[in-house]
């Protein structure tokens, strides 16, 4: 059968443009953003040793106590949410929340008074970005297996709020998502999954939260339900 | 008044004793006399219309002067006035407080001269055999302000203006340094630790308050610089703006549920490494630290046994029947606020 040339190119045309819209239709969509929410557990982190000292006559020091700081280890909860940025990187914003108590450990005290341990409980928030690497897999394992590592401010409130302290905080390490449940919307076939993560972290923190200044590190393990869509 | 024999000084609280009454003043004569309780270390209080007032100038710089006759062996009029300049500068030099002094030059007055002005200088004192220096005043009975005050350094001992010390002299900066904060209306602090002698004086092992009532032993130049008791003390009678982030830690020191008096407690800041004191300041154990930089703060409690108690208080009110205690809490100092009372629980040796 003999088709005009202009009918031809048109149908061409509009099968050229028709062929993508095709295409959604036949595969769902990858998702793309991350929600995550769970608990954390922060580790023990040492705040710093600091000794009181009196000036002696030569101008030394004489030791009238010593001090050593830990914020202890505590519970808390953590979110996240994320967006993929490449193949095999996400980008996520998270917050968490803790309350651990800081403690001081004094002792050697110069007139020999009985060693203790002086204690307060902070609030502590924690806001910041991180970028996720999921580590190049081997067929379609359902673990994921991917390295983390961010940094975020972090803000202390002491005793019922009445002084504030901030930090930052860099952390870094690795993690595992597993999915549960994958739903597929029948719609606009978006694909929903479902599942569990769990990270495992080294938190470095410097300025204000800690006592001495310096830089110290403290573990913090997370367990999170997530939802990909 | 800095006291002392040899190598065992000590200051005692006691202020210069010959000073007399002009024209509706009031001379400061006794043992201190107590503030009010909401002050740190110790500040001078006078009564004034049956109220305390915290003794203090009412208007700055303070003019000075240096009696002419300020020259002993090793010691020229030249040098005593650079000496007590540097003293002078180091007060002055508080960011957080405003006091501020200047030099009005020689006199031929002498120190404790009634006659309206400041003067430092030197006395031949021998029957003070443990006196160094000594601060006298002269006060406005009707406000409680300050109208003059004298320093005298005592002759009977060897002094030196070397920049490092000398031995078996005393380190006559020193010595102006710890005068002046009684001329600028501090008392003592209790910041240090001593030890017993033979001859019944006590050593100085460490001290963190040029306040201290006790002289480091002659040779020494480590009493020159102001500690953070010191700069605490002189931002709280004279304070600048940049002192209003300042807080303070207050409660009540208890023995068996009742109040102690003339308890010590310090405020270590774990973060800064500085110790601020003050003491219970009533019968009922109150106290109140003032000039705390904000952030929580490690408290101890100990009894006022490390200098003649009369060198803060009237012995015959001040308990020392109790163990030292180190707080179990640490206690948050508000950025320009206060702790919130908190009770610390002593017990009998």
């Amino acid at each position: 059968m003999k088709t005009p040339l202009g009918l031809s190119l048109a149908l061409t045309l509009i099968g050229m443009a028709g062929r993508p819209a095709f295409a959604q239709t036949a595969a769902p969509s990858v998702p793309r953003f991350e929600a995550a929410a769970g608990a954390q557990f922060v580790g023990s982190s040492s705040l710093g040793s600091r000794e009181a000292n009196l000036t002696t006559p030569t101008g030394g020091m004489l030791r009238f106590f010593s001090t050593s700081s830990t914020l202890r280890p505590a519970a808390g909860f953590e979110g996240r949410l994320g967006v993929r940025v490449a193949r095999s990187l996400d980008v996520e914003a998270f917050g968490a929340y803790s309350k651990p108590s800081l403690q001081t450990h004094i002792a050697n005290d110069f007139e020999n008074a009985a060693a203790t341990d002086a204690s307060e409980t902070v609030k502590q928030y924690v806001v910041g970005g991180s970028v996720l690497w999921y580590l190049p897999r081997k067929g379609e394992p359902a673990l994921r297996l991917f390295a983390i590592g961010g940094a975020a401010f972090l803000r202390q409130l002491h005793n019922g709020n009445t002084y504030a302290v901030n930090g930052r905080q860099f952390e870094f390490g690795a993690g595992v998502k597993y999915p549960l449940a994958t739903t597929r919307s029948k719609k606009n076939n978006r694909v929903r999954i479902f599942g569990i993560r769990a990270d495992g972290r080294v938190q470095v923190r410097v300025d204000g939260a800690t006592l001495d200044g310096s830089a110290h590190t403290g573990p913090a393990l997370s367990a999170m339900g997530f939802i990909r869509f | 008044m800095i006291a002392g024999r040899g190598n065992r000084l000590r200051r005692t609280g006691r202020f210069h004793p010959a000073s007399i009454s002009r024209m509706g003043a009031l001379v400061l004569s006794a043992v201190l006399v107590m503030p009010p309780p909401a002050s740190a270390y110790l500040k001078f209080g006078v009564p004034v219309n049956g109220r305390q007032v915290t003794l203090k100038w009412p208007q700055t710089p303070v003019r000075y002067f240096v009696s002419a006759r300020s020259s002993v062996s090793g010691v020229g009029v030249v040098d005593f006035e650079g000496a007590v300049g540097r003293a002078f500068a180091r007060w002055e030099a508080v960011p957080t407080a405003s006091i501020a002094y200047s030099y009005g030059g020689l006199t031929l007055a002498r120190p404790g001269d009634d006659d309206g002005s400041s003067t430092l200088g030197f006395e031949n004192r021998p029957e003070l055999d443990r006196v160094l220096a000594s601060t006298s005043f002269f006060i406005d009975d009707t406000n409680g302000t300050l109208i003059e005050s004298d320093i005298f350094f005592n002759s009977t001992f060897q002094w030196s203006v070397s920049a490092n010390g000398e031995t078996g002299r005393f380190d006559l900066e020193s010595i102006a340094v710890h005068e002046i904060g009684h001329f600028s209306g501090l008392g003592h602090s209790a910041l240090g630790e001593t030890e017993s002698n033979q001859t019944g004086g006590r050593r100085v092992l460490g001290a963190e308050a040029v306040m201290f009532p006790i002289a480091f032993a002659s040779g020494s130049t480590a009493g020159r610089g102001l500690k953070a008791d010191d700069i605490a003390g002189i931002s709280d009678i004279y304070p600048t703006g940049d002192f209003s982030d300042a807080g303070s830690l207050s409660g009540r020191v208890t023995r068996d549920g009742q109040g102690l008096f003339g308890a010590h407690i310090t405020a270590f800041d774990p973060a800064t490494g500085t110790i601020v004191g003050g003491f219970t300041l009533t019968t009922r154990g109150e106290f109140s630290i003032g000039g705390l930089s904000p952030g929580p703060k490690v408290v101890r409690v100990e009894p006022l046994d490390d200098a003649d108690i009369d060198s803060f208080f009237d012995s015959s009110t001040v308990d020392v029947d109790f163990r030292v205690l180190l707080f179990d809490r640490l206690i948050v100092v508000p950025r320009g606020g206060d702790s919130g009372g908190v009770e610390l629980p002593v017990v009998r040796k």
